[in-house]
């Protein structure tokens, strides 16, 4: 009997994905162990390597029906406790290319920037290649986020990636940005626990019974009215293969069954529980290949149609389960699924998918009934905890764990889909913490470092981000992701230039960054405010809030953007080399080009479809709104975001003209430059003095407010420690001290005759150890006789 | 006249007692069970398994009728591994037996070709009419052949007496070492050294051939209770005592810990240089003490080998520990005796209200210590009460309660920072490696294998108790300004998440449980490698003045890398081993105890914060604020081989475990699924599992 039907993930076997995750860590250890000049060219030339594994895998996704883009390569097992089971897997669909593409491709640049930067000519300063070796590790670990099937493998990723910012920075003020990041993984271990549990488990009124071994169901991959577009594109791929392959080895495994679609066999998936024996034929017969047991996972492995019986044996201590009377029709593709408790991504999307024979999707309904915490939602909660834990990783502020975190949240979306709490305390999140960071950036940052403002205008993105999240706009947010990238990039690498190239990148950075009409992320910016507006869930007030929020923020970055544009254009830059400048003219045209080509509707150009971004992220993101990026919902938000941009460039042109000097270095408690805002006209008193005022304003509210809220958190628990501490000295401890005081005080004899001074009876004590080790073993060597 | 009524009724009651023995006699004969040598049975291969055969004699006066000759055990408890048959030599199960005649009666075990047990022990139960010996029993037992049976047969008795060789060894160096000659006293130092190095050595890699012969996916359902590598004969008779020990998926981690912890920590020891020979031997106890009480499955053996450990302990922190030892030696003397009276007084009562049972060779005795016996006692029957409490309620606190102890758990911990602070570096790793160990795993091994029952009643009590003690040492571990007593306190939080995934009682909160037990243990012996190897070359612990070692250290193959390793494993960072210890037991107490579970990973965050402020210090904050002669004394002394070859191999586990935790999280699989089957209600259907040994058997080819 069939369990399940639905449009369930169906999965091509991989053999060659590890060489995405390969790649760069070979590049960290040639780093590490070569030095000089010769280990940036080796780590830079693997991380190019790795761009290019990436783009012949999304080769490989790009000619595969939509249903199947979806590669999988199993690694090894990590641990199956219960019905805990988690495996080393690696999953690569739209979704994860688009990132893994954008992570390798930063990591690219950024060392090929190193390793082509002019001061390379000059002897080596001496800790640059762990920068590199860093740097490598750092884009490893993302990858291995970006390409987890599963929970688990994610948090090593995560785990690796907070190691290596972590060395990448190495110092004090790396402290908050490490124990957020440990804050962060235990928001998303307790929300994987609560997805653990919740989707398994009897929940009764008396209580919650756990599973304690894991239950399978028979899921047919897609109905006829469900899954018809796979069906077709089955039906005519040219026939396979029959042969069986007498290697037992994983790439036998992982081909197994892929090439057989012969008329009389069914397809028989079994992706999860490594290892497992799926026994046939009143369950006691195993699947064979080349005349050895079949181990999962294997994919479209063929089995004799009709009805079958089986039985999975798992191993590692589980219960066998029996599948009973599964039909197996020709050429169709069932999946045994582990149905309930799973840490796999996929396996949690399929069984919320999954629709009985009368086409209820009785699981989705009941995970959705269920309560997390008090009268909030199973999925609300967990949803909650885990964009925290995303939103913690942020805090390291790197292009790639910022990405990653977005990822995250975004390979939720299904789960997000399913709660509108969550969603909405996302996006309210995502929106407060954008213009906070927004107006740090344009009240605070005006004569601090480039590196401030840069990350002021990073973080006020990332909140974008996390509002189109919020409100489902995952296409245009994963855009977002893309365009914002390119533009901090050019900006990092832009600095080292000349003036003239300087100048250009910063131009095109501002542009690119700045949400203006028709270039860069305006077309994701301009989708995002779009989807706040129309969000559905929400009342209107909340939902023009986060419009008014996003429109802000657009407004707010352009203004940064510009004036980092007009304020550091001058400056004295790095003699030019021709690579370096190369480099980044193909990425300032990269950044600019993004938005366009990327995020543009055909709409726009008079044809109907969708954009290329979501086109290709489509079998990613089933479940995400129906938001067009190229909506251009908002004319009167884009002539905004342009008077803003225009606005920034000007003010910060002034002084040029003025011939005052650009402060661009850091300072802790910078003054306010009066040139900036000096009184000279109306202009000036009608629009500086309250900007002044409200800046002030601002930088009391995080004086006080933000920094205090988390000094305070600190001081707490510092005290807390600390009065624990002398609690347990003084308390706790009190009466064994006093026992154990009173026995060596109370006796005097005592400290001098047996213990300090032990040696004086040491004969005596030895002797009767000795004799009370010889006669035990006298003893054991009697008795075994 | 007088005598003469004397006599006649001495005569009478002569005639009346030999006609009693008469009737008795005539009721029905008397049994006697003999093999062809003394104790169990052995049998040996024949016929394409293994065959044994012990003799039944009738030594009355009557016919003696054999009712049935069986294995002991049955589907629903099998004792004994499956494939088991016993007959008399001329068929049945049942015969009767002539006056002054005997039978023969041949026990066949046919095992598969490669069985997962490669033991069978157990009894052979003889019911007859013989009223006044009631049931009779032999042992029997068999091993299947090995490569290298030596070490197979025997290889838990190495692996304890090794040591205990050791000691003597070492005593005997000690007592003879040369006090005149400065010549003969350093030969003897060096002797010394070998000899401990050689013994833990051996003891290190008969620990990595009883891995790879350790078969993970044997449960009990499997017979011989789940245990290999058996090694059982009786030690004292009188008293039931037998020398009984062996392994399974809850032991073999801690034996693993023991001997790898046991040799760094002699390696650590090179530096030691008062008393040398002395100093290994009271090491050497220990580490014989610790093995032992992880294999021991007999409680007086149990006591006896704890007592030696804690005995070794207590010397190598009294004698040679730093500033106020005598302190700690008399703080840890009394929490010792202290968990000790509280486990002889709970032993005692479970001794007292155990069932009839069988010795190895089958002599029977009234009450057992063996644990095996034990846990098939139906305690919540027993009418008799402990400290106010029935029994089964009252033994499990008292158990508790002691193994709390030695776990250092709240508020019972105050041993243990004075310990570590004050003990030399490789005495403070063997104490925050096995010795803290044995108290979730006696809790293991004890509370919830013997006491089943308890345990469900105060699992959620306990799990508490573990939450309550991850925070309160975390917190204390923040206070902390020497780097010891950090490590003593973080070591205190994690053996409450050990008690968090006990209390759980899920598969995941006992796989945690145990793994934290192991990673813990290499990860404190790893730090504490180096923070003595910090000890070494600035003279002090405390983080104050270690400050600042750091711009440049990360790019310094010394200090500061494996620190970090060691640190992070510890405090659990994903990708590396300690992460399964923290995050499993939340895994599995989320099921049960969610608050608990939310304020353990609280008390995760703390634990991170621990470890930071003094790797921070240490490695990532800037130069000035600490004397620059201790940063200098830090960058520009790498670890030396000595220190590399203790810190190298515990870094790769600390790594390879956390990508790769198969290696330990299988071997601990099939433990794990026992303690659920006895503690959980909803454990597995045991028709479940008996379809599981089916398929498994029909898969072999």
């Amino acid at each position: 009997m069939i369990d399940y039907v639905g449009p369930i993930q169906r999965v091509t076997p991989s053999v060659t994905l590890w060489l995405v995750l390969a790649l760069p860590t070979a590049g960290a250890v040639a780093s590490a162990s070569v030095r000089g000049r010769n280990g940036a060219r080796a780590s830079a030339g693997a991380m190019a390597l790795a761009v290019l594994a990436v783009l012949w895998h999304v080769q490989r996704l790009s000619v595969l029906p939509e249903a199947e883009r979806f590669l999988h390569q199993h690694l090894w097992r990590m641990v199956r406790v219960g019905l805990f089971d988690a495996s080393f897997d690696l999953a690569f669909d739209p979704l994860a290319a688009v990132i893994a593409l954008l992570v390798t491709a930063s990591a690219a640049v950024a060392l090929t920037s190193d390793a082509t930067a002019p001061q390379r000519d000059a002897p080596a300063p001496a800790d640059e290649w762990w920068k590199r070796t860093w740097l490598s590790s750092l884009a490893a670990s993302t990858v291995v986020i970006v390409l987890a099937d599963g929970f688990v493998t994610m948090l090593v990723g995560w785990g690796a990636a907070s190691i290596a910012a972590l060395c990448l920075v190495a110092r004090a003020r790396a402290t908050r940005a490490f124990m957020i990041a440990r804050m962060a993984d235990v928001g998303l271990v307790l929300g994987m626990a609560m997805l653990f549990w919740g989707f398994g488990g009897a929940w009764a009124r008396d209580g919650y019974t756990p599973d304690l071994s894991p239950r399978f169901a028979a899921m047919r991959v897609g109905s006829s009215s469900e899954t018809g577009d796979a069906r077709d594109t089955a039906a005519r791929e040219p026939p396979r293969s029959d042969s069986v392959d007498d290697d037992d080895g994983d790439d036998a495994r992982a081909h197994e069954g892929d090439r057989v679609r012969t008329s009389g066999k069914g397809l028989l998936t079994l992706t999860s529980h490594d290892g497992a024996i799926v026994f046939v034929d009143d369950a006691r017969v195993p699947l064979t290949v080349g005349g050895r047991a079949l181990r999962a996972p294997f994919v479209r492995f063929p089995v004799p149609s009709g009805v079958h019986t089986f039985r999975i044996h798992a191993g590692g201590g589980l219960d066998d389960y029996l599948v009973e009377r599964v039909a197996m029709d020709d050429d169709h593709e069932v999946a045994l699924t582990p149905f309930g408790s799973s840490v796999t991504f996929r396996e949690l999307r399929d069984v919320l998918v999954a629709k009985t024979a009368r086409g209820e999707l009785r699981v989705r309904d009941a995970v959705m009934s269920r309560r997390g915490a008090g009268d909030f939602g199973l999925l609300a909660v967990a949803c909650v905890l885990l964009a925290l834990g995303a939103a913690g990783k942020c805090a390291s502020l790197s292009v790639a764990t910022c990405a990653a975190a977005v990822y995250t949240l975004a390979r939720f979306g299904f789960l997000l889909s399913l709660s509108p709490t969550a969603s909405a305390a996302i996006a309210a999140f995502g929106a407060l913490g954008a213009l906070v960071f927004a107006g740090r950036a344009i009240f605070f940052c005006f004569a601090s470092s480039r590196a401030a403002v840069i990350t002021s205008v990073a973080f006020a993105q990332v909140g974008v981000m996390f509002v189109g999240i919020g409100v489902g706009a995952f296409e245009a947010t994963i855009l977002h992701v893309v365009t914002q990238a390119l533009a901090l990039s050019v900006l990092a690498i832009a600095p080292g230039e000349r003036d003239g190239a300087r100048a250009s990148a910063m131009a095109t950075a501002a542009v690119t960054g700045a949400p203006l009409p028709l270039l860069g992320a305006f077309w994701s910016a301009d989708a995002i405010a779009h989807a706040a507006f129309t969000a559905r869930g929400l009342g209107s007030a909340p939902r023009a809030l986060l419009f008014a929020s996003v429109v802000a923020v657009g407004a707010a970055v352009s203004f940064a953007s510009w004036r980092l544009h007009a304020s550091t254009s001058r400056g004295h830059g790095m003699p030019r080399t021709p690579r370096s400048s190369r480099l980044l003219q193909a990425l300032a045209v990269a950044a600019l080009a993004s938005g366009p080509v990327l995020g543009a509707s055909r709409r726009v150009f008079g044809q109907p479809g969708e954009s290329w971004m979501e086109q290709w992220l489509a079998p990613s993101l089933p479940s995400a709104r129906d938001v067009d990026i190229g909506a251009m919902g908002g004319l009167a938000v884009a002539m905004v975001w342009l008077g803003a941009s225009l606005a920034g460039w000007a003010i910060a042109r002034r002084p040029a003209r003025s011939g005052a000097r650009v402060v661009t270095r850091r300072s802790p408690r910078p003054p306010l430059p009066a040139w900036l805002f000096a009184p000279r006209d109306p202009y000036d008193a009608i629009l500086v003095r309250p900007t002044m005022r409200l800046a002030s304003l601002v930088a009391s509210l995080e004086r006080w407010v933000l920094e205090s809220t988390v000094s305070a958190i600190v001081g707490l628990v510092v005290a807390l420690a600390w009065v624990n501490a002398q609690a347990d000295e003084g308390i706790v401890a009190a009466p064994s001290r006093l026992a154990s005081d009173g026995v060596l005080a109370g006796s005097r004899w005592l400290p001098r005759a047996v213990l300090p001074a032990l040696a004086r009876t040491a004969g005596w004590l030895y002797g009767a150890l000795l004799a009370a080790v010889l006669i035990a073993l006298l003893s054991l060597l009697v008795a075994s006789r | 006249m007088r005598a003469r009524w004397l006599s006649v009724c001495f005569v009478c009651a002569l005639a009346a007692l030999l006609h009693a023995s008469i009737a008795s006699a005539r009721g029905s004969g008397k049994i006697s069970l003999s093999a062809a040598t003394p104790g169990a049975v052995t049998l040996a291969p024949a016929e394409g398994g293994f065959v044994g055969s012990f003799t039944i004699r009738n030594t009355g006066a009557e016919p003696l009728t054999v009712s049935r000759v069986a294995v002991r055990g049955d589907e629903q408890d099998p004792r004994s591994p499956s494939r088991l048959s016993v007959r008399f030599a001329q068929g049945g199960v049942a015969a009767t037996i002539a006056p002054g005649d005997s039978k023969l009666v041949s026990i066949r075990w046919m095992p598969d070709r490669d069985p997962r047990m490669k033991q069978a022990l157990g009894h052979v139960i003889v019911t007859s009419t013989d009223e006044g010996a009631g049931e009779v029993a032999i042992g029997f037992r068999a091993q299947v052949p090995q490569a290298l049976p030596v070490l197979t047969t025997h290889a838990l008795s190495w692996l304890v007496m090794l040591p205990l060789f050791g000691v003597v060894i070492t005593l005997l160096l000690h007592v003879t070492r040369g006090r005149s000659s400065d010549r003969a006293r350093e030969r003897s130092e060096r002797a010394a050294r070998v000899v401990a190095l050689t013994v833990t050595a051996a003891q290190a890699a008969l620990t990595l051939f009883l891995y790879a012969r350790f078969s993970s996916d044997v449960t009990r359902a499997d017979g011989n209770d789940g245990l290999q590598f058996i090694e059982r004969v009786v030690w004292i008779r009188p008293l039931g005592v037998e020398y009984f020990v062996a392994v399974d998926g809850v032991s073999i981690a801690m034996v693993m810990l023991t001997a790898l912890v046991g040799l760094v920590g002699v390696v650590a020891s090179f530096r030691i240089e008062r008393h040398v020979a002395a100093y290994f031997a009271a090491y050497l106890l220990f580490v014989a003490g610790a093995m032992g009480t992880f294999v021991a499955l007999d409680l007086v053996l149990f006591l006896a080998f704890w007592q030696a450990m804690l005995v070794g302990a207590c010397c190598l922190v009294g004698v040679w520990g730093g500033s106020r030892r005598q302190h700690a030696a008399v703080k840890l003397a009394l929490f010792g005796v202290t968990a000790t009276a509280l486990l002889f007084v709970a032993f005692g009562a479970l001794w007292a209200q155990s069932d009839r049972s069988f010795l190895v060779d089958g002599t029977p005795v009234m009450k057992s210590w063996a644990i095996p016996e034990l846990m098939r006692v139906a305690w919540t029957s027993k009418t008799a009460a402990l400290v106010g409490l029935p029994l089964w309620r009252g033994a499990w606190l008292l158990v508790v309660l002691a193994f709390a102890i030695t776990c250092a758990a709240f508020p019972l911990h105050t041993w243990l920072s004075d310990v570590v602070a004050t003990a030399p570096t490789p005495v403070a790793i063997i104490v925050c490696g096995p010795l803290l160990a044995v108290g979730p795993y006696g809790i293991a091994r004890i509370a919830f294998g013997v006491l089943p029952d308890a345990a469900r009643w105060g699992g959620a009590a306990l799990a508490a108790f573990g939450v309550v003690t991850i925070l309160y040492g975390a917190l204390c571990a923040i206070a902390q300004t020497n780097l010891k007593r950090v490590v003593a306190y973080v070591s205190m939080s994690h053996m409450g998440s050990c008690l968090l995934g006990l209390g759980a009682a899920t598969p995941q909160g006992f796989a945690g449980a145990l793994t934290q037990l192991f990673v813990h243990g290499i990860a404190s012996a790893m730090l504490f490698v180096l923070i003595g190897a910090l000890e070494d070359r600035t003279g002090t612990c405390e983080v104050a003045a270690l400050g600042g070692a750091s711009a440049r250290l990360p790019r310094v193959p010394g200090l500061a890398l494996p620190l970090a390793i060691a640190a992070l494993a510890s405090m659990g960072v994903p990708g590396l081993a300690g992460f399964w210890g923290i995050a499993l037991p939340i895994l599995g107490a989320f099921a049960s105890h969610r608050a608990l579970a939310v304020l353990a990973a609280i008390g995760m965050v703390l634990s991170a914060a621990a470890h930071w402020v003094p790797l921070r210090r240490l490695c990532f904050s800037g130069a000035g604020a600490s004397d620059a002669s201790t940063v200098d004394a830090v960058e520009h002394a790498p670890l030396d081989a000595r220190e590399l070859a203790c810190a190298l191999p515990l870094a790769i586990l600390l790594v390879a475990l956390g990508v790769w935790p198969v290696p330990l999280l299988g071997v601990i699989s099939g433990g794990v699924r026992d303690l659920v089957i006895l503690v959980s209600p909803a454990g597995p259907d045991p028709l479940a599992a008996l379809a599981h040994a089916l398929v498994v058997s029909a898969a072999t080819p």
